[in-house]
């Protein structure tokens, strides 16, 4: 059942040693990692993945999934580290790591990947909504779980240029943000300690940043090195970019992910605790669910469904959708009344009494594109996110909270309770399913 | 009423506008929209909606950035969508400032974010390949035009 892997770039590690290496690491991964191979009924295919409010509990986020992953420094037995709040996101790919979390000895070992054309450093800038993150691209060992792992990962390590000398981040990547004064290189400013992206894609650019002319802004860079080093926008081969960590596991499990999470009953709980499975079809535990809707996803941007909305009130919209884990409500354009916006909570929406909702998705094979296939109906529920909290603050796993977006219908973290949610990458498929991904099933 | 028909449309090449108007921002005048369309690299397509025209401005890899003008000729809302997202900072100009200390004030939130201040209402969602959002200012909408209808 195991394969080499032979996509990346470089030398890999046997399967064998990389296995004996990761038991090595020092208290890693979430099965114990015992070197004898588990009882054959017992499948290690899995993560747990809960909301509990992120990595500073003075100041929790609602909503947000987090996984622990173990992080080794490329070919290492033993400078390995165990990383809890992971946020888990299915609209971004790749791992990215905040260097400040690392100890110093790890930090020391994540050498930049250099880049072939000019021979200097490969770094990336990620754009957020609420931010940016900035620093090189380096290669680490990912283990998922005690049997899910892949050597030389691309991997983005966000650093501050204060800390780490660096190069200064170049203009146009905070200019690409939507707050180009919040440089998210803290775990308090990022909301998490890395981010696992796991969307339908295999690269998180592709060719856009591997042909444009000129390279693209805001995504890759060939910097001198030091804290005085200067940089460019570069193309960079698919290969040498940011992969999605899952679809480089060695083995059958690299096909996609299959996303489970606990229903939570209105208006919340303190925590939700779900199970990440890796592979789709491949092993027993991981199927899709009989009669599950299979929804193809846009093949230019990897995410977008075909999403109608009404709100109860004869307000119906139209417009790109997104099953979004990394999301921490519903988003869309909601009318005044009954989406009245809240005092405190900027952005979200405090209807006064819940407001029940018909939606229906469809998949979307372009952007903006029409829906195709299967129509499928979601009806959700929008309480005001300030009255829950207020009545409780200590709720965290909120399923019925919503806020505003400019354009298109984001399914953020609460449709993800209480259901099953499959992922299946571009140019991968499932056993389960008679057609090729990019899709998500639900 | 937010589809009124086009009454009248004009293909513009950016190009040939290097020399016109003012520095472009959100609260500037129409002319303003011309350099925000060199800025952007795209072409501009100008569409007459009923209260207020519409400037769109469409880059070669089809991210498009509109700029809203009211009928005393001032740009009180911009709105993009695509794979190329604008410059906040020139594009919010004097409105910057006040746009990111509302946003100092957030959770974090990778994917969306939204400020509303007594001046100013914006949401921004960003993904890792492509990203929209609208900003107008509420002050200056044209009387029977919500944000809703700016499309």
């Amino acid at each position: 059942m195991k394969t080499p892997y032979t996509r990346l770039a470089g030398a890999l590690l046997p399967v064998a040693l990389l296995f004996g290496m990761l038991a090595g690491c020092g208290g890693g991964g979430s099965g114990g990692g015992g070197t004898p191979p588990p009882p054959p009924p017992t499948l290690h295919n899995m993560t747990s993945v809960t909301v509990d409010g992120g990595p500073n509990p003075m100041a929790p986020i609602p909503n947000i999934l987090y996984a622990t992953i173990t992080v080794c420094a490329p070919g290492s037995l033993a400078n390995c580290q165990v990383i809890s709040h992971v946020q888990i996101d299915t609209q971004s790919v790749g791992l990215r790591l905040l260097a400040s979390v690392l100890t110093p000895a790890l930090a020391a070992a994540l050498l930049p990947t250099i880049d072939a054309t000019s021979q200097n450093q490969i770094f990336e800038c990620i754009p957020f909504a609420d931010g940016y993150s900035w620093g090189p691209i380096t290669k680490v060992d990912l283990q998922l779980s005690s049997t899910e792992s892949v050597s030389g990962l691309p991997t983005h390590l966000i650093e501050d240029p204060a800390a780490f000398k660096i190069p200064a981040v170049p203009a146009d990547c905070p200019a690409a943000s939507g707050n180009p004064n919040n440089p998210e290189n803290t775990p308090a400013s990022f909301g998490a300690n890395a981010i696992l992206g796991l969307g339908a894609l295999l690269e998180d650019c592709g060719s856009a940043c591997a042909n444009s002319v000129p390279p693209i802004q805001a995504a890759y860079y060939a910097c001198t090195a030091g804290s005085s080093g200067t940089c460019s926008n570069i193309n960079l081969a698919t290969t040498q970019q940011l992969q999605n960590p899952v679809a480089t596991l060695v083995g059958a499990d690299n096909n996609g992910v299959v996303l489970t999470m606990p229903a939570v009953a209105s208006p919340g709980a303190a925590t939700a605790t779900g199970t990440l499975y890796f592979g789709v079809g491949t092993e027993t535990n991981n199927h899709i669910p009989a009669g599950a809707n299979v929804l193809p996803v846009d093949v230019t941007f990897g995410q977008f469904i075909y999403a109608v909305y009404n709100d109860g009130q004869n307000n119906v919209g139209t417009s790109n959708g997104a099953l979004d884990a990394g999301s921490s409500a519903y988003f869309f354009t909601g009318q005044n009344p009954p989406f009245i916006p809240c005092t405190t909570d900027t952005g979200f929406y405090c209807p006064s009494s819940t407001v029940a909702m018909t939606t229906t998705v469809q998949g979307e094979t372009s952007y903006q594109g029409p829906g195709m296939g299967t129509v499928v109906t979601i009806d959700l529920n929008v309480d005001s996110i300030e009255a829950i909290l207020t009545s409780d603050p200590s709720l965290l796993a909120l399923p019925t909270v919503a806020g505003s977006t400019s354009q298109g219908f984001v399914y953020g973290l609460p449709f993800f309770y209480g259901r099953t949610v499959v992922v299946v990458f571009e140019g991968r498929s499932s056993a389960d399913v008679a057609q090729a991904g990019p899709y998500m099933a639900f | 009423m937010n589809i009124p028909a086009l009454v009248r449309v004009a293909l513009v090449c950016a190009a040939a506008l290097l020399s016109a108007g003012a520095r472009a921002e959100l609260g500037g005048d129409r002319a303003s929209v011309e350099h925000d369309a060199v800025a952007f690299r795209g072409s501009r397509l100008v569409a007459a909606q009923g209260l207020f025209e519409r400037h769109e401005i469409v880059r070669a890899d089809g991210s498009r950035l509109r700029e809203y003008v009211s009928p005393k000729g001032q740009v009180f809302a911009v709105a993009w969508d695509g794979a190329t997202t604008p410059d906040l900072k020139t594009l919010l100009g004097s409105h910057y400032a006040e746009y990111v200390a509302a946003l100092s004030t957030q959770r974090p939130s990778h994917h969306v974010v939204n400020v509303a201040t007594p001046g100013l209402v914006a949401s921004v969602t960003r993904f890792q390949h492509n990203g929209t959002g609208r900003v107008h200012l509420p002050a200056q909408m044209p009387a029977g035009i919500a944000s809703e209808d700016l499309r």
